[in-house]
């Protein structure tokens, strides 16, 4: 058995074979494997609080593959999907990768293909729960803040020297210099730079 | 007279005469007048207009002379008129009087006169015009009467007559007389200006008004009489060359059908047969006395048996018309079709024929038609079987592709799990071969499905002009159309740009189109209207309108119908407008369904037109 990153391969097909073919494959090659028969099905078992990966047949009665990409896409689901499809149809395929597919592989298929694409749709997701991870921590830190910290972090974020800050907000330097301190402090901003790429990551812009 | 002179108790009514103007007027009607001769009786009154005459004239003294006709008896004046010099005239005054004291009176007076008188006469009362005086000053005798009449009336009321004013009128009216103008040779246009012309002769319309109508009636009756004999004989005339002219057009007819004639007594003989029918059957001289026999050893074996039942009906069973067509091994030209209508002109009280007409024609061409219309029809069928596969081929091949990808991963995963070695359950391994066996059986029954369905290759591109496509189409569905009472409104434009496509797949396309159309005509009662209309469309190319009043298409099905497995007919695969569409797509054209106009489905296609340099 291979190293597998750890996740569920969640596996929606509708034809039966294909399916559990497919979970066969999946687990022949290590990995942990679900299987549904419709969109609905999987949807049923919310999937999106842990870490894995769709494989996603494109042509399904009720809710079809890109149907379903939209519907996670709008939940913020961070499952990347790997879609299979019996047509190699390119416009659906362009629509497929322009909204964020890892790959949109023809059936039948290579096995390497296949696993391939999972593997990178793990490592994808893996990536996405640890940033997850980071700016859960970030959020925490950044709501230690007092009310007047924030204010300086926003204007450190502009570029603002302390003797601007202060004029800015009308006190003097010196007391900008300590609260920037404390600031740095408990956001355990190694440098500038570090402080600058924390509140990025945590989706907070200069005003 | 002066009426100043009048006694109180008296009043006058009276037209004043004006003596001098009637010679004025002699004068003016013949210039050289010379002599008058004036007439008077021997009265009194008489002898006292004499008197005035005499005075007045005066004043023409040494320009006229004046013949005094006075006291003479009536006869001695009329030798006298009637020996006047000439230039004359004759003034009647007045003769109530002769000279031998017997009175007479105005009237016979100037019938005498005139009778033998050499010059006109004028006279001067108005009530002997007409009577034979040319005219003159006339005094209005009737009127002056009535007045008087009335004034005397007054007096008669307790008027007293002298308070009535006197009335005296100038002789106003200037009467002639146009037959005595006439006579005398006198012309109107010489007469005193306000003169009138009474008596004016009658012209001969007036005059023989009588027998110019009965002569007109006549005339009349007896041009009409001449000319509806012309007309009768030119009608006769038409009408035999109608006759000529329709037994002609009848034979023209008989020889643009290509219709032979044979006719058959009592005893099947054969009583006659014309030139064409022999050449039809290809029946010899030598061979006309056994014809029926010839005609029977000469129809195709297969054929034989209807064409020898069809007789025995019709002899023997009562059956009085028999139609059929039969293939003839003709003589010289090799096998031909041949239809037949024979029937029953005459039978005896028994039942027998005694007279059969029978009429026979050479369809060999039309059966070779429908035969090409059914070729035709069949490879449009197989056609249409063909590119229904090209619209199932993308549905199957995903069926196909499911198999195959669960073959392709249990095959993946089972190597796996021998290359797992001792981790691995030889169960898994052998469950894992079972699905890879069961999943090739499903592939290959999808592809036993497919097999056979496709023969034919890929479209042949060729410039034509669409209209020539809607026509043979037309053509081939003519038989449905015929008999389901749908009127076919046709509008091909001239002149459109030719088309690079593949002929036999937009037949395809549009037979479909017209089928459908008219199965839906005949689902709709009343009228119903096919119309099939080509244009140039908007990007160059040319678009075919098909049209029905059938029931048409939901608005919210438009798109749809285009879909696989969409029908509404009963039996219906679904397929056609799918096909439609997959043709259309590959031709690089494109096919839509609108709400039409009217009631029912309005389909479009379009297919581009061939580059410039391919025409």
């Amino acid at each position: 058995m291979t190293e597998t990153a750890p996740g569920t391969v969640f596996v929606v097909d509708d034809d039966a074979s294909v399916r559990k073919s497919l979970v066969r494959l999946l687990k022949s090659a290590g990995y942990a494997a679900e299987s549904f028969a419709s969109a609905a099905e999987f949807l049923h078992r919310q999937p999106c609080d842990e870490p894995g990966c769709v494989v996603l047949d494109v042509r399904m009665p009720g809710m079809d593959g890109l149907g379903l990409q939209e519907h996670l896409a709008r939940r913020d689901c961070p499952l990347p999907i790997v879609f299979i499809s019996g047509h190699g149809d390119i416009p659906m395929s362009v629509r497929a990768m322009k909204a964020g597919a890892v790959d949109f592989i023809t059936k039948p298929f290579r096995d390497e293909a296949l696993l391939s694409a999972v593997e990178e749709s793990l490592a994808k997701c893996r990536e996405a729960w640890q940033q997850r991870a980071e700016v859960a921590v970030v959020r925490e830190r950044l709501a230690t803040l007092t009310p007047r910290e924030l204010q300086v972090l926003h204007h450190v974020l502009r570029g603002q020297m302390n003797k601007q800050i202060a004029a800015d907000l009308g006190t003097v330097e010196k007391t900008v210099k300590i609260q920037r301190g404390r600031l740095m402090q408990k956001m355990q901003a190694a440098s500038l730079a570090h402080l600058l790429s924390m509140a990025a990551q945590a989706g907070i812009r200069p005003e | 007279m002066d009426p100043a002179l009048l006694r109180s108790n008296a009043t006058l009514v009276t037209e004043k005469l004006n003596i001098t103007g009637i010679v004025e007027d002699m004068l003016q009607l013949r210039p050289d007048t010379a002599n008058v001769a004036i007439i008077f009786g021997s009265s009194q009154i008489e002898r006292f207009w004499e008197a005035e005459l005499r005075r007045e004239l005066q004043a023409f003294a040494g320009r006229v002379t004046f013949t005094w006709l006075t006291g003479m008896g009536l006869s001695d004046l009329t030798d006298r008129c009637s020996s006047l010099p000439p230039r004359s005239f004759i003034l009647l005054g007045m003769f109530a009087v002769d000279a031998t004291g017997i009175a007479s009176d105005y009237d016979t007076a100037l019938t005498r006169i005139r009778e033998r008188a050499n010059a006109p006469i004028f006279g001067y009362f108005k009530g002997a015009l007409g009577k034979g005086i040319l005219g003159g000053r006339l005094y209005q005798d009737a009127e002056v009467g009535v007045r008087g009449a009335r004034v005397a009336s007054r007096i008669l009321r307790g008027e007293r007559a002298g308070e009535i004013a006197p009335q005296v009128t100038e002789t106003a009216e200037r009467l002639y007389d146009a037959r005595e103008l006439q006579r005398w040779g006198i012309p109107e246009s010489v007469l005193p200006a306000g003169s009138v012309v009474l008596f004016r002769e009658p012209g001969p319309w007036e005059r023989y008004r009588g027998r110019i109508v009965a002569i007109g009636l006549f005339v009349i009756v007896q041009t009409s009489l001449i000319v509806g004999l012309l007309i009768s004989r030119s009608a006769r005339r038409k009408s035999e060359e109608a006759l000529r002219a329709g037994s002609a057009r009848i034979s023209s007819a008989i020889d643009i059908a290509g219709l032979g004639f044979h006719e058959m007594g009592a005893a099947r003989s054969v009583t006659f047969l014309d030139d064409r029918i022999r050449s039809i059957l290809g029946i010899p001289l030598e061979e006309e006395a056994r014809g029926r026999a010839f005609w029977l050893e000469h129809i195709h074996a297969d054929d034989l048996p209807e064409v020898q039942r069809g007789i025995r009906q019709m002899l023997d069973g009562g059956m009085d018309r028999f139609e059929v067509e039969y293939r003839y091994a003709h003589p010289a030209h090799g096998l031909r079709w041949i239809r037949h209508l024979s029937s029953v002109l005459e039978r005896n009280a028994a039942g027998g024929v005694v007279k059969l007409l029978g009429v026979v024609r050479d369809v060999t061409e039309e059966q070779q038609v429908k035969q090409t219309a059914a070729r035709l029809r069949d490879e449009i069928a197989h056609l249409g079987r063909v590119t229904a596969m090209g619209e199932m081929a993308a549905t199957l091949a995903h069926e196909l592709n499911q198999p195959l990808a669960a073959i392709m991963n249990n095959a993946n995963a089972a190597r796996r799990m021998i290359d797992g070695g001792a981790t691995a359950d030889p169960e898994d391994v052998r469950e894992t071969i079972g699905d890879i066996v069961a999943d090739a059986g499903r592939a290959g029954e999808i592809v036993r499905r497919v097999r056979g369905l496709v023969k034919r290759g890929a479209p042949v591109l060729v410039p034509f002009d669409l209209n020539d496509i809607v026509n043979e189409v037309l053509r081939l569905v003519h038989a449905d159309i015929a008999g389901s009472g749908i009127s076919v409104q046709l509008e091909l434009a001239p002149g459109l740009p030719k088309v690079r496509s593949d002929r036999i797949q937009l037949q395809q396309v549009l037979l479909n189109l017209l089928v459908n159309a008219i199965d839906a005509l005949k689902l709709v009662p009343g009228e119903r209207v096919l119309t099939v209309r080509t244009k140039g469309a908007p990007g160059g190319g040319v678009q075919v309108i098909v049209e029905d009043t059938g029931p048409g298409i939901p608005a919210g099905e438009l798109e749809s119908v285009f879909s696989p497995f969409h029908s509404t007919k009963p039996g219906g695969l679904g397929m056609g407008l799918a096909i439609c569409r997959t043709i259309l797509t590959a031709l690089g054209g494109s096919i839509r369904a609108d709400a039409g106009t009217g009631r029912g489905a309005r389909l479009r296609f379009v297919v581009p037109a061939a580059p410039e340099g391919e025409l």
